[in-house]
């Protein structure tokens, strides 16, 4: 049996959407909406799911003949290492410190046990000075992530008609801190490690932003040394700010739901006629 | 007859210490006798170093004698594992290596707002390069970032000097290029790590002996505005020079900046308050130097002679630490050693990167 299965609506459609955890958003608008001009290769077992690796983007290759790729590469590479605020706390320029001033009372030694628990960075006598980051160091940090990308390009660009979709932006605070509260899968870990929910240091709404921006000038740098265009997120999906707005959250900390994914649907047919 | 003459008439070398007789003092092959029996350092001090890329050496020795060295700029622990170039990483905050006086006197004055450099950036490649810090590897993406991050970095070096109880220069070079707008100094010429070299705007300059010692003079004064009036501790670097600018052999370029460099550090020494000399420079040049303290190109200075200076300097409290010279010559796979051997064979300079562009 396959590890990765076509998830469509109907057995002939034009365009391929490939990629990580954010395809799911697509999966779930396509199943909603019976929608059959497309059709998401992802994992057999989506609840278990497999890594992503250079088998599956043969995969796609194989299943995209005579069709458009949609690929919504990882996006989830700030949140991986940073959804939880390491200490000391960083910034990542535009985000300044004096523009997130942090009061969310949370206890110090919440931090640090969080920090011990999941291995996250955790000051000893670290200076207060390394707190603007250069997003450059971000970016050094996220080049390996992006070597796979380079990889499917390189496969499907020679043949295929492929955009590279930007992935869902962060959510607000609030947002994120409320669905961390009620996320079934987190409610035991926190439990078990003796973490008060309320007392969770979400890194600030404006960093995560900053990281999210730097992220997506990265993918679009690597997507241009491929003559791939990137489908910026629509505007309407987003606040004055540039946070996903709330009607579009999943109820996680990071992935937008099916109507984010409808949205993006409309779009990735635009941009795939253009 | 004239032998008792001598024996019993007084003269101003019958009342010196041992110390300053050549003879019993120095041999060949063995650390000066007596060059320094106390050290530079206190338990309590709090030091910041500053430099050509030989003063980063002191550094490790520090560490491990529990003497604590001033670090106000140290990447954030999820990013320490990122590498970085030149030597930013290596001193009290992520100035890097600083070759002449004259650049340290402009970095403080920057970093208390004195001083703000017409030529303060360069956009080369989407980026915004430092050209006081020319090879860092994480420049700025944008204008507003590189200004950012720059306060940041200046704020950082201010701290470092308020912490400071003794703060460390080793004098590098006298040749330099700089602006001709304002005469900001730049670690190594532009062009050759970053930047573009442009004579309309870019001039050599070697300073000369008064020139030095009025760059230690204004130092010391600025250091003496600061509420603990740190020690000043000068060394002269004895790695000679990359290469010269000036019109000479650079063997005889080398031994000119050497001889500037080391009598302003000796007058400054003698004449303001507050300045000490420690003689690495004779450590490891002197004429007792053994022939292996350099290496085969007779410009890289071998782990065992830095040793010996660090030794030296450290005093009592090197007691116990690293490994004696001869061990680390062959054993060379012990911890301390190998950290030594490590930030020295990669200690690198912007200096050493005029090899490749000749």
């Amino acid at each position: 049996m396959s590890l990765y299965s076509l998830h469509s609506s109907a057995a002939a459609n034009e365009i391929v959407v490939a990629g990580h955890s954010h395809v799911l958003a697509v999966m779930h608008a396509i199943a909603d909406s019976g929608r059959s001009d497309m059709a998401v290769a992802y994992t057999s077992n989506p609840v278990d799911g497999v890594p992503l690796d250079d088998s599956y983007w043969d995969f796609v290759y194989e299943v995209s003949e005579g069709k458009a790729v949609a690929v919504m590469w990882n996006g989830n590479q700030h949140h991986a290492l940073f959804l939880i605020e390491p200490e000391p706390p960083f910034s990542v320029w535009p985000a300044l410190q004096g523009q997130f001033e942090r009061s969310h009372g949370v206890a110090v030694r919440t931090r640090r046990k969080l920090a011990r628990v999941l291995r996250l960075p955790h000051s000893r006598d670290v200076n207060a000075g390394a707190s603007l980051v250069p997003r450059s160091m971000l970016q050094a940090m996220w080049a390996p992530t992006f070597a796979q990308l380079e990889f499917a390009l390189e496969l499907l660009v020679p043949d295929r008609e492929v955009i590279v979709v930007s992935t869902p932006p962060p959510k607000r605070q609030v947002v994120v801190e409320q669905n961390l509260s009620s996320e079934a899968w987190f409610l035991p870990i926190a439990e078990r490690m003796g973490v008060d929910i309320g007392d969770l240091p979400v890194t600030d709404e404006f960093v995560r932003l900053a990281m999210w921006k730097t992220l997506h000038a990265q993918l679009a740098d690597t997507c241009r040394a491929y003559g791939v265009p990137v489908v910026p997120v629509p505007s309407e999906a987003t606040d004055s700010d540039g946070f996903l707005l709330p009607e579009y959250s999943a109820p996680d900390a990071t992935h937008a739901n099916a109507e984010y994914g409808r949205i993006m649907c409309e779009v990735m047919a635009m941009w795939v006629s253009k | 007859m004239g032998k008792q003459m001598t024996q019993h008439r007084a003269h101003p070398y019958r009342e010196l210490a041992s110390t300053a007789y050549w003879r019993g003092s120095v041999s060949r092959g063995e650390v000066p006798v007596g060059i320094n029996p106390r050290g530079v350092f206190l338990p309590t001090d709090r030091v910041v170093s500053a430099g050509s890329c030989f003063a980063s050496n002191l550094v490790p020795w520090l560490d491990m004698a529990g003497i604590e060295y001033v670090r106000t700029e140290q990447p954030h622990p999820a990013f320490a594992h990122l590498p970085e170039n030149l030597g930013y990483r290596d001193f009290s905050a992520a100035y890097g290596n600083m070759y002449s006086v004259r650049q340290f006197v402009q970095l403080i004055q920057r970093a208390w707002k004195r001083f703000k450099p017409l030529e303060d950036r360069w956009h080369e490649d989407g980026k915004v390069v430092d050209p006081f810090r020319p090879g860092l590897k994480y420049p700025a993406m944008s204008d507003g970032e590189f200004d950012a991050l720059t306060a940041q970095h200046l704020d950082r070096v201010a701290a470092a000097l308020e912490a400071a109880t003794v703060v460390v220069f080793t004098l590098g070079l006298t040749e330099a290029w700089r602006s001709r707008l304002d005469g900001a100094v730049f670690p190594v010429a532009p062009g050759v790590i970053a930047g573009e070299f442009d004579s309309d705007r870019h001039e050599f300059v070697n300073f000369d002996y008064e020139s030095v010692v009025g760059d230690l003079r204004e130092l010391r004064g600025m250091l003496n505005e600061l509420p603990q009036q740190p020690r000043l501790v000068l060394t002269v670097s004895p790695v000679p020079l990359v290469a010269t600018a000036v019109s000479a052999h650079v063997l005889c370029s080398s031994i000119y900046s050497k001889s500037v460099l080391r009598a302003a550090a000796g007058y400054a020494a003698d004449t303001l308050a507050g300045i000490e000399y420690f003689p690495a420079y004779e450590i490891v040049t002197g004429p007792q130097a053994p022939k292996d303290f350099f290496d085969t190109d007779a410009r890289t200075v071998r782990p065992q002679a830095i040793e010996i200076v660090m030794r030296a300097m450290m005093g009592e409290a090197s007691a116990g630490l690293g490994m004696t010279p001869s061990e680390s010559v062959a054993a060379p796979d012990g911890v301390a050693s190998v950290r030594l051997s490590n930030l020295i064979s990669e200690a690198e300079c912007e200096e050493a990167m005029l090899d490749d562009r000749i």
